[in-house]
């Protein structure tokens, strides 16, 4: 075996209880020969789940044993645990909890986007606004014309979200301006909102719907036909409803992919989500990073949504592995540093966190540089 | 058979209780305190069974299939942990990925395990035997520690794995992965 003990060197500072090992250690290894691959499989697997991913994926090349190994049990725990452990992270965050506050912008620091995602609209709380939305909205209220602090935030991003006419409206009248875009999102409005919306909207003042101008919207009539919008057919709508009783349904108006984000806004709306984690996205950051890393992973989201991680790492493609884990840690490093806020100001993490180890919820709890802690393994 | 060892002499271990016989799979019987002993699972869980009346009696627990030459190490283990760690209850299996997977190894640990890799092997499998998680767990990062330090070519040597890709596959393998290809500094690491 390759590895060493240079006891000559450490034996002045040798720790107590050690001692003792010495001799034992010098005579074990005479007589042990037991090597990795002669372990039950398991062992290996829970070796290599040690491994940090990127470093992991590297080790897929030694053999086609461990590369199946590797590709169809080790990643899937990585991805397992990270799902596992974010969701519980999660529950901490939870809207809910703050929302006596209106505050929310305490979350976004310094930074000058807050992306919203929302997976699964709620509007238990307003027949009108979904939860985020209602959010939002009394953060502006509450806060906005308050606290200058607001102003810093100069976009928000709504993702996958389906947004009711009435909000956008609320949003038009808030005085102070900040972009709205939406990005895979729905706006939910009945024919007569569309009326209002064509005749009473201030169009010189829809900075988010500046994609109008470049026919980016579409309009989807039931689940029947699709039209692309521009800002030449408000007349078409309103003659439309007039002739047309189709139109008497529920309509939503869907912008089209990041035709009013930025190519680099795209790329970092994975980084961006750290402003403003929301519970459950991670469906929608899978799926972001399905189609942009790996359009042919087939059923890959499929098996995450059923819970199949050893069928859904076995499709995927190892990068996108690896860019989902990284936005997870990343999540995971905002929350850290978030549940952290009262943590000790004596804490010296390189040093109790490490000594204190087997303390579950010391690392949990820890801020630190983060450097004794979960790292960023992709740069 | 001769008690060979008793935990008694530790010192970290303050309070004189229970003793509790093991025997190896030699034969040889080590008498343990209770704390030392029930930090293996497998340990408290029969003690658990037997109602904890083997205690004051000559009843020695076999431990079949952990050799004595390994036992006396792990006892090292046992008794400093029994001796500084804090109560704690048994972590379950994902607790155990969670500590495995983001816990340092702190710095007595690492000297405890600075042996040769197939030292770390017969520990891992004995602590695996008596459940003992966290040593397990120790063993396991250790030895992908050491795994991350080598280069693919390295570990095929070390553990002699045959090469079973083709070119082409190992090829393709590695572009997959090329971003993460970096391979690590061959020096620096004690393994």
């Amino acid at each position: 075996m390759d590895a060493t003990l240079n006891k000559a060197d450490d034996k002045m500072a040798i720790p107590v209880g050690l001692a003792e090992c010495f001799d034992m250690d010098r005579d074990l290894s005479r007589v042990a020969s037991i090597k990795l691959n002669d372990l039950p499989m398991h062992f290996i697997q829970k070796t290599l789940h040690c491994i940090d991913l990127p470093k992991l994926l590297r080790l897929r090349r030694v053999c086609s044993q461990w590369r199946t190994m590797i590709t169809t049990s080790a990643v899937s725990g990585h991805i397992g645990f990270d799902i596992t452990e974010m969701r519980k992270r999660f529950k901490t965050l939870e809207l809910k909890e703050h929302l006596v506050k209106y505050n929310i912008w305490q979350y976004a620091a310094a930074a000058s986007t807050i992306v919203f995602y929302e997976s699964a609209p709620d509007y238990s709380l307003s027949p009108l606004f979904s939860y985020p939305q209602h959010v939002l909205l009394c953060a502006f209220v509450g806060q906005a014309i308050n606290e200058d602090r607001t102003r810093i935030v100069n976009k928000v991003i709504f993702v996958n979200a389906v947004l009711s006419m009435e909000f956008l409206l609320e949003i038009l009248q808030l005085p102070i301006k900040f972009q709205l875009v939406l990005y895979r999102s729905s706006i939910k409005m009945w024919t007569a909102d569309l009326i209002d919306f064509t005749e009473h909207v201030p169009w010189d003042h829809f900075e988010w719907n500046e994609p109008l101008e470049e026919s980016t919207l579409s309009v989807k009539l039931g689940s029947d036909d699709w039209f692309t919008l521009t800002s030449s057919h408000r007349h078409f709508i309103n003659t439309q409803k007039d002739g047309n009783r189709t139109l008497d349904r529920v309509l939503q108006v869907i912008i089209d992919n990041a035709s009013s984000l930025t190519e680099k806004e795209v790329q970092d709306l994975d980084v961006a989500v750290k402003d403003f984690p929301y519970p459950d996205d991670l469906l929608y950051i899978l799926e972001y990073l399905l189609q942009r890393y790996a359009p042919k992973s087939g059923q890959a989201l499929e098996y995450y949504i059923m819970g199949d991680f050893d069928k859904f790492a076995a499709v995927c493609h190892p990068l996108t592995l690896v860019l989902l884990r990284h936005f997870l840690r990343t999540v995971e490093q905002f929350l850290t540093q978030h549940e952290g806020d009262s943590h000790s100001e004596d804490c010296c993490c390189s040093e109790c966190c490490v000594s204190q180890a087997d303390d579950d919820d010391k690392w949990e709890n820890c801020t630190g540089d983060g450097d004794s802690h979960g790292d960023v393994d992709v740069t | 058979m001769s008690t060979a060892a008793s935990s008694s002499t530790s010192e970290t271990i303050a309070e004189p209780g229970l003793k509790i016989k093991v025997s190896t799979k030699e034969g040889e019987v080590f008498e343990l305190d209770e704390k030392v002993a029930k930090m293996s699972q497998v340990i408290r869980g029969i003690l658990e069974d037997l109602g904890e009346q083997n205690g004051g009696d000559d009843s020695v627990l076999p431990l079949t299939q952990v050799e004595t030459r390994i036992f006396r190490k792990i006892l090292v283990w046992l008794k400093y942990h029994a001796g500084h760690d804090k109560e704690e209850a048994p972590k379950a299996e994902e607790d155990e990925i969670i500590a495995r997977f983001c816990e340092e190894i702190p710095e007595w640990d690492q000297k405890f395990l600075n042996v040769d890799q197939a030292v770390i092997l017969e520990i891992m499998l004995a602590a695996d035997y008596l459940d003992i998680k966290k040593l397990r767990g120790l063993c396991c990062k250790t030895v992908a520690n050491i795994l991350k330090t080598k280069t693919v070519e390295q570990i095929r040597e070390m553990y002699g794995i045959e090469n079973d890709f083709t070119p082409e596959e190992e090829e393709e393998i590695r572009k997959q992965t090329a971003w993460c290809e970096d391979e690590p500094p061959r020096q620096g690491s004690n393994h």
